[in-house]
């Protein structure tokens, strides 16, 4: 009986990790198929637009002969779309995200974690620390190779 | 016999630094945005992108929709027509979180997390991909969601966002890698934004890779109005 619930046991967990293993796999991939088509028409417009080298959306837009396209239907380009969600690849959700000494203030006021906040202040001086000495070695080195010579 | 050390020595340290500093500093190109949205309108973008991550202002000049051009400088947003200055609005000041400052300080594969409030949950390797999970300081737990990278030969692969609540938000996808002057860039970026129980769906393309030009110093360093 104990063998039989080992064995129930251990077929439910390779179940389960595998559930989670596909779930996680999934993440990571997505429909060809359903971007293609959705895009298509952009395609089509992207064509136009190339083979009509200058043309904008506005002319498109007050001409006669293209009038009832699918052309005339694309939106203009506005700040916060640009800005915002990202199609240029700006992150909406980077607020705030900044570095240094700026980055220690974050820590301290958001985190309220002073532990936390000595680290970020003790990683910043010891990069300090060996950025001088190095520069310091570095130029000592130079200095005696010169004063060797003279 | 310490002469010959020290000059060896030396010329490594003077060359490791000239290596340095002939890194990756510029990069431009022709891109196209093709984008279905959740109000079921579609945009389509063309033009050139320029930026100089030492310079750090993010120049887009359009053809289409319109002739305009749209600079991004700190935490301001500036769209010029002919030369003239139509617009200023505030954007979050994410210049170095655009997959352009991070493929020139090749930090794609980590998206710019490290030295953030991000920690590193869990890596882990599933068939060629290498996932790590990236979750937020947890005093920052209610706001931000967790992030999940996959890379895949030492490249991003894909980014997955969640909200807060574990929700997913968005996923982006990197796809045919160029070499260009030695920089490796992504030259399809899809996106799949979920909203409402639907997917939406955005791709950009790039073409047309340069990476460190010359030519353009006007453009990299666009003069902006003092406010």
């Amino acid at each position: 009986m104990p063998m039989k619930k080992a064995l129930l046991f251990t077929c439910m967990m390779i179940f389960l990790g595998s559930a989670a293993w596909s779930q996680d796999s999934d993440l990571f991939s997505y429909d060809r198929d359903a971007v293609t088509t959705a895009l298509s028409d952009l395609d089509e417009a992207e064509s136009y637009v190339t083979g009509h080298p200058g043309i904008t959306l506005s002319e498109i837009r007050s001409s006669d002969e293209l009038s009832g396209t699918h052309l005339v239907k694309l939106s203009p380009v506005d700040g916060s779309s640009l800005a915002g969600e990202p199609p240029l690849g700006i992150p909406s959700f980077w607020w705030g995200c900044i570095f240094g000494v700026v980055g220690i203030a974050l820590v301290y006021f958001i985190a309220e974690d002073a532990e936390e906040t000595k680290k970020a202040l003790m990683g910043c001086v010891a990069w300090t620390v060996a950025w001088v000495v190095f520069y310091l070695v570095y130029w000592l080195v130079v200095g005696a190779t010169l004063w060797s010579y003279y | 016999m310490i002469r010959p050390v020290i000059f060896i020595t030396l010329f490594l340290s003077v060359a490791a630094g000239r290596s340095a500093a002939q890194s990756f500093y510029r990069i431009s190109g022709d891109y196209v945005i093709k984008a279905r949205l959740a109000d079921t309108t579609s945009q389509l973008v063309m033009g050139k992108f320029y930026y100089d991550r030492n310079i750090k202002k993010i120049v887009y000049i359009n053809s289409f929709p319109e002739k305009e051009t749209w600079v991004t400088c700190d935490s301001s947003l500036y769209l010029f027509v002919d030369g003239e200055l139509i617009q200023r609005q505030r954007v979050p000041p994410a210049a170095e979180f655009t997959i352009f400052h991070l493929a020139l300080e090749n930090q794609l594969d980590h998206f710019g997390l490290k030295n953030t409030f991000y920690r590193i949950e869990k890596v882990e390797k599933q068939d060629d991909l290498v996932v790590t999970t990236w979750a937020p300081h947890k005093k920052l737990a209610d706001l931000f969601g967790k992030v999940m990278i996959s890379n895949k030969n030492r490249r991003i692969h894909g980014i997955v966002f969640f909200d807060h609540e574990g929700e997913l938000v968005k996923k982006q996808f990197f796809e045919n890698f160029v070499q260009a002057d030695g920089l490796d860039f992504p030259t399809d970026v899809v996106e799949i934004i979920y909203s409402e129980g639907e997917e939406h769906y955005r791709k950009t393309t790039y073409r047309n890779i340069r990476v460190n030009e010359w030519e353009h110093e006007n453009i990299y360093d666009y003069p902006l109005p003092v406010l």
